[in-house]
């Protein structure tokens, strides 16, 4: 094949974000790139990401993207046929996270007696990566990156470790990563939790978001709160009224660099209809229109060692369909190489090779895999006395971010507290569920949605409706649904790890394997988050209509207040901690320039290079390092010529 | 006002004799009179005697009368639509279904006006223009481009004298460094620059090349009025966008009632003319200075281009009192690209300018993009690659309805031998909700609108058609996915500029920053 | 009456009121055929297929059952005050009422669609029957009516039999992408679609109420 034996400078496995920010920063000072994607390449146009998203009756995260994993009557696909799986929404639920003919991750146990937890976040895999994302692009806070420091004195089985460089190292890159990506905030709005800017004066790219309704709301619930109510929280000084803050997004608020500004489609998840959010395909077509080579289609297999460095890639290209393999293994062969596949498929990819190395590629420290992080999410929802028009702007327009940090860390997670504006789509009947469960409900006489009762309708429990009633009963409780999700920090467990399983993907590769849990540190951050709810919902007289379904796998219970609770999380889709970095070699498997400590020409960039993930959506940290990345491996790159 | 209502006959349905739609005329002192387009107020019913619906077109149709033929022909640009439903002239002549009547009306508004901005400069009447006379459009006094209004801000503001030495000496002073010299030799040839928006279609969805290897070129222009409404408002820069925070940007609408031409926008594709296309006169020509993108070697000059260009796509969107979303028409030549449905049958009638119909076994992708790197390479001139191993393979996703190929056949059998028999109408995208227009348009007995559904709501107010794409300015957004796939209207409804200021104003206060359906203010440095 | 479209409006080109409209028959117009080619079910024989009047008496049926006005449902709807029946359904760009009409037509597995459609026609005149007629209709009738009022409320079919059974999951599929823009759920919540909005930024931080406007959800009146 044509392909075989590709040379470059720099080979990237993956064209997510971090892989194409690194092609185009290396591409800019002419280093040659070649990009390998395990999935389809950049589209004309997204008419059929759209009509299939239109058309899905599901609005999940993947319902845009190919490979479509539920086929024409509506059966899933089992994994082991397709070529470039990923994990998808719809095979999360308590029937079908363990069927390994319907889920692609293995999450298995063989330990019978082991309460195992689904790890529920899902990721794409095609050119632009994760372009589901949500576009939130909130920094980390300088606490994030030295846990163990601040808040781990005199705990020896703190769980943290700090990472390797600090926030004031990593401040110049975040406003690289923001021009690329294209932030909108407001500088001023973001000091907080001692963020800082490098540049004096720094402004955003542009100008922060409009508030939606809802946030005004809460904003004003939340104004002025007294002491007492809010001592559980821990922090060292009292709390008495939390901010709501417009969260910094990648969503133009502006023209920007030839793309819309956001024109409130409401589907950011899982796709901007205007290309208003950005997407990595957008720094992927600068990075290719500059000569780099991206080779679609293509699933790098086995990371060949000799000599202690990297000496090239094994990859097997595939055809159009799903799961026809097409080609056979070439090799493409670099002085550098990166791994951006994200926080599962780089260490997937690391473990599949083994090269009679005792550990595997990268992995003297028995890190890789291991610490594998999420954002459990404590998903709430409720019923405001009056309406605040729910589905309406972006899904997520602001934050309320001061909890992120403060003396409870030493004992609790932190959180924070994200707004929705799409009421009750992302909790009722799964994700992508509302509005027509409730429309179902007032339709059909049903009550999945829990608001078919007289209290709310002032009609009878379970009623079906027509006319003037069904408009009014869904007008007024529609407008007045909204969701409040709490974004918690994980605490890392090398027992949370991604291996390797016994069964195959359509290339005859093993698909990843996942344990996965919720410590009690990360529990206690749950539990105080479901104080938070009560407390903001009282405060803006809400109904709590929080619940937690029997069959859901994640569920557990917490004694609060001397009350047992039901609590349960969501995924974020973020993947993180899996390839941690550090300085040292024995407990991590980068360094701060996120190069293998065990191989000098191998970079493994991505979330999974967090030793801690904070509260904030990795997107633009993961991107910012990548910049670093890059910048380095110029710098670096003479020495392998 | 529409479908079954019908006209009460007391409106007098005479084609009123019309202004000629030659330039101003010259004094002796070289001025000129009026400023800008002039408009024709009457209102101009089409009297083609039968419904154009139907593949077979009544030979009837086709023998349109000298007198109407000589009216149409220059009745010059329309201010405003006429379009009521059973307006034609001859009551037979009207389609069943009301849509379908409205759309004949818009189309034939949009045929007369492709007419009157393409009739030569020179007052020759346009049954008569060679393929090379000079049009009306591309007069200076006419059009503008685009980028001659946003300037940098280290340049003087553009001006637009009525005068035409004024006029010459403002072009002299833009005219960049690099074509100076072979601007001297030919003033009067036009200056196209390559940058982005030259080659690369909105959005940088990709570049389209012809079947010669050429890339295809861009340019946006503005009349007059809408120049002079940018520069009242300080909108031809970033921060005088942003200083005008306040403004609901609302450009002047056309009227027939005073006669008021209103905001007129361009978008015109041209294609590089091979020695045997300029001999064969298919296209009209213009001469042109391209200037390069600057090449990698900082002390290689700028090239600057001469070629001849010919037309291949034109959109003219026009904002009227009753349309305040504006009304898009698209024309294209007829050897641009076959319709789908045409592909595979024995109908092909190429040669083509972005089809090879003998490709074989060995077409490009139908409708895919080049491969990149889509920058122009100053190296290779206009060529998108040193071997020519790419042209794009381009075929139209929408065919066009029986009715406008019917109007199409009509307006091509008036142009009689002229260059224009060789362009065709593909459709007029216009706001087809009156109810929610009217809540725009200019009408002074309404309240100001409160509550957001009535000062903006749904602001696309359901245009008809749905979509529309030109094969060479839309080439890759062709289809029917809603939002996805190109509409002019649902698009451009998303424009927005610079006019906020930095930090958010209060939630809720005024307007935002919608640039009244035109990207044109973004484009400001 | 509420149809704004008759609104004269200063500055626009003029149009004057006819007095009278006459009948039309639905004429094979490109557009107009789909709905006319709809297969209606002939078993019962209290029911007479009639392509001029059955989309009158599909909008009117969908009037009632949805609550939202048949002139929000049919842009283009010009009516007949003498005989309803009479009125021309109109032919708008997207023309969604056709589109749901062929479906229906095409997925009712029992005869339940002519039977809805003729008890429009026998309560035109008196449209406040209809639901309580409805709802003392057989099962089938009323899964389907159920089923109609998710088509407009959702864009997609639900399966009147898993309506029936109260199935957990139903059995649903989107008609289209151009069916689920079209969707009214939204839009009586004061909001858009998911993924479609034909609104501009910046409108989320305002509030959207506008009590004069057809066909949407009107908080004052709970």
């Amino acid at each position: 094949m044509a392909d075989n034996c590709i040379t470059c400078h720099v080979a990237i496995v993956g064209s997510g974000f971090a892989g194409s920010l690194i092609a185009n920063e290396l591409r800019r000072k002419g280093v040659t790139v070649a990009i390998l994607e395990a999935g389809p390449g950049v589209q004309p146009n997204i008419n059929d990401y759209m009509r299939r998203f239109y058309g899905a009756s599901a609005k999940v995260p993947e319902s845009p993207y190919p490979p479509e994993m539920i086929d024409q009557n509506g059966q899933t696909v089992d994994p082991a046929s397709v070529a470039a799986g990923r994990p998808t929404a719809l095979t999360l639920s308590q029937s079908n996270w363990q069927d390994t003919l319907k889920a692609y991750l293995d999450q298995t146990t063989d330990e019978p007696n082991k309460k195992t937890r689904p790890f529920k976040s899902t990721y794409e895999r095609l050119a632009g990566g994760t372009s589901h994302w949500m576009g939130l692009t909130p920094r980390l806070v300088p606490n994030d990156f030295r846990m163990k420091t601040t808040y781990g004195k005199g705990q020896a089985d703190f769980p943290f470790s700090d990472w390797p460089i600090s926030y004031d190292t990593v401040s110049p890159w975040y406003e690289k990563a923001e021009a690329e990506l294209g932030v909108s905030a407001d500088a001023d709005e973001q000091r907080f939790a001692g963020i800082t800017f490098s540049t004096p004066g720094y402004t955003y790219p542009m100008p922060r978001i409009p508030q939606s309704l809802f946030d005004r709301r809460v904003g004003a619930a939340l104004a002025q709160l007294n002491e007492a109510e809010t001592k559980f929280l821990g922090t060292a000084t009292p709390v008495t009224a939390l901010t709501v803050r417009s969260l910094p997004a990648a969503r133009n608020s502006q023209p920007y660099r030839n793309r819309r500004a956001c024109a409130g489609n409401t589907s950011c998840i899982p796709i901007c209809p205007i290309q208003a959010k950005y997407d990595a395909t957008i720094t992927l077509n600068e990075a290719t229109n500059n000569g780099a080579q991206l080779i679609h289609h293509a699933v790098a297999s086995e990371i060949l060692v000799e000599n202690g460095s990297v000496s090239g890639i094994k990859y097997i290209k595939y055809g159009e369909k799903s799961g026809s393999k097409a080609g056979e293994n070439c090799v493409i062969k670099a002085k550098i190489y990166v791994i951006a596949a994200n926080g599962i498929e780089t260490p997937r990819l690391l473990l599949m090779s083994r090269n009679q190395i005792a550990k595997g590629v990268a992995n003297s420290s028995d890190m890789v895999g291991r610490n594998l992080m999420d954002h459990p999410q404590y998903l709430t929802w409720g019923l405001l006395p009056d309406p605040v028009f729910p589905y309406r702007g972006p899904l997520v327009t602001s934050a309320i971010g001061d909890l992120c940090d403060g003396a409870f860390r030493r004992q609790r997670a932190a959180f924070r507290i994200s707004l929705g504006n799409e009421a009750w789509s992302a909790v009722v009947g799964g994700v992508g569920g509302d509005p027509q469960v409730t429309t179902l409900d007032f339709i059909n006489g049903t009550n999945a949605s829990g608001l078919n009762k007289k209290d709310f309708t002032q009609l009878p429990d379970n009623s079906a409706l027509f006319g003037a009633n069904l408009t009014q009963t869904l007008g007024n409780l529609i407008s007045r649904q909204f969701r409040i999700a709490f974004a918690v920090e994980q605490s890392p467990d090398p027992n949370n790890r991604v291996t390797l399983s016994s069964v195959k993907d359509g290339l005859n590769l093993p698909r990843p394997r996942i344990a996965y849990d919720v410590s009690d540190y990360t529990k206690r951050g749950i539990a105080a988050a479901f104080r938070m709810k009560k407390l903001i919902f009282s405060k803006l007289g809400a109904t709590d209509f929080t619940n937690v379904a029997p069959s859901d796998p994640g569920r557990f219970d917490e004694t609060i207040d001397r009350n047992v609770e039901q609590l349960t999380y969501g995924g974020a889709g973020h993947l993180m901690g899996t390839y941690r970095m550090g300085d040292d070699p024995k407990t991590s498997v980068v360094d701060s320039w996120l190069r293998s400590h065990d191989h000098p020409n191998l970079y493994l960039v991505g979330s999974g290079t967090f030793p801690t993930v904070g509260t904030a959506n990795p997107t633009l940290t993961l991107s910012a390092l990548a910049l670093r990345t890059a910048d380095r491996i110029v710098e670096v790159l003479p020495s392998f010529e | 006002m529409r479908h079954s209502l019908l006209l009460v006959a007391a409106v007098a349905l005479s084609l009123v004799s019309v202004t000629s739609q030659q330039l101003p005329a010259q004094t002796a002192g070289g001025t000129t009179v009026a400023a800008g387009l002039a408009c024709n107020g009457t209102r101009i019913l089409d009297p083609f005697k039968g419904p154009l619906a139907g593949t077979d077109l009544p030979p009837a149709l086709l023998q349109i009368s000298d007198k109407d033929k000589s009216d149409i022909l220059k009745s010059g640009l329309p201010c405003q639509e006429n379009v009521t439903t059973g307006a034609q002239a001859d009551p037979t002549g009207k389609e069943a279904v009301g849509l379908d009547n409205l759309q004949r009306g818009f189309d034939f508004y949009s045929w007369r006006t492709f007419i009157a901005l393409n009739s030569p400069a020179n007052g020759t009447p346009v049954d008569q223009a060679q393929a090379d006379t000079p049009t009306l459009w591309e007069d200076m006094h006419s059009f503008k481009q685009l980028l001659d209004v946003m300037l940098p801000s280290d340049l003087q503001p553009p001006i637009w004298p009525a005068d035409r030495a004024g006029m010459e000496a403002e072009q002299e002073r833009l005219v960049p460094r690099e074509c100076r010299e072979p601007h001297q030799k030919m003033p009067t040839r036009m200056i196209v620059k390559m940058i982005e928006e030259s080659f690369n279609e909105p959005f940088k969805t990709g570049p389209l090349i012809d079947q010669t290897g050429h890339y295809a070129i861009f340019e946006i222009l503005m009349n007059r009025q809408m120049f002079d409404y940018i520069m009242a408002h300080n909108l031809n820069t970033k921060a005088g966008q942003a200083g005008n925070s306040d403004l609901s940007v609302d450009f002047p609408a056309g009227q027939n009632s005073d006669k008021t031409v209103g905001a007129f926008m361009l978008k015109i594709s041209w294609k590089i003319l091979s020695p045997s296309e300029i001999q064969a006169r298919n296209f009209h020509m213009a001469d042109a200075l391209v200037l390069m993108p600057p090449p990698d070697d900082p002390k290689v000059g700028r090239k600057c281009l001469p070629e001849t260009l010919g037309l291949i796509g034109f959109h003219a969107v026009h904002k009227t009192a009753t349309r305040p979303q504006w009304i898009w028409t698209s024309f294209e030549h007829i050897k641009n690209a076959p319709a789908k449905d045409e592909v595979g049958t024995k109908n092909l009638e190429g040669p083509y300018s972005f089809f090879s119909v003998d490709c074989g076994d060995h077409c490009p992708l139908v409708n895919a993009t080049p491969p990149r790197p889509w920058d122009p390479d100053p190296k290779l001139e206009l060529r998108f690659r040193g071997d020519n191993s790419f042209k794009s393979q381009i075929v139209r996703e929408t065919p066009l309805t029986q009715e406008a190929k019917n109007m199409n056949r009509i307006f091509q059998s008036m142009l009689g031998s002229s260059v224009w028999k060789n362009y065709m109408l593909l459709s007029t995208q216009w706001p087809s909700a009156f109810a929610c227009t009217s809540l725009h348009a200019q009408n002074p007995g309404a309240p100001a609108p409160k509550t957001d559904f009535l000062k903006q709501p749904d602001m696309t107010c359901s245009p008809a058609p749905t979509f529309l794409a030109n094969s060479t300015l839309e080439t890759y957004s062709q289809g029917d996915t809603p939002l996805a796939s190109s509409s002019c209207i649902a698009c451009h409804e998303n424009a927005v500029g610079f006019q906020r200021s930095a930090s958010n104003p209060q939630p809720g206060k005024g307007n935002l920053n919608q640039s009244d359906f035109t990207f044109m203010l973004e484009k400001a440095q | 009456m509420r149809h704004r479209r008759q609104r004269s409006v200063r500055g626009a080109t003029p149009f004057v009121q006819a007095s009278v409209v006459t009948r039309r028959v639905m004429v094979a117009g490109a557009v107009a055929t789909t709905a006319v080619a709809a297969v209606l079910p002939l078993a019962t024989a209290a029911y007479a297929a009639d392509p001029a009047t059955d989309m009158i008496a599909f909008l009117l049926l969908s009037e009632a059952l949805t609550g939202v006005s048949r002139q929000t449902l049919a842009p283009e709807l010009v009516e007949d005050k003498n005989e309803i029946l009479n009125s021309d359904p109109g032919v708008d760009p997207i023309n969604i009422k056709n589109t749901y009409f062929k479906w229906i037509g095409d997925h009712d597995p029992t005869s339940s669609f002519g039977k809805l459609l003729q008890l429009a026609k026998d309560n035109r005149q008196s449209l406040g029957n209809i639901i309580p007629k409805v709802n003392g209709s057989a099962d089938d009738m009323v899964c389907l009516a159920r089923s109609i009022v998710l088509l407009w409320y959702l864009g997609s079919w639900y399966e009147p039999d898993d309506l029936k059974n109260k199935v957990a999951s139903p059995r649903v599929k989107v008609v289209s992408p151009r069916a689920y823009t079209q969707g009214l759920v939204w839009r009586v919540a004061g909001a858009h679609p998911m993924g479609y909005s034909n609104l501009q930024f910046g409108y989320w931080s305002r509030d959207p109420r506008d009590p004069s406007s057809p066909g949407l959800f009107d908080p004052s009146k709970t």
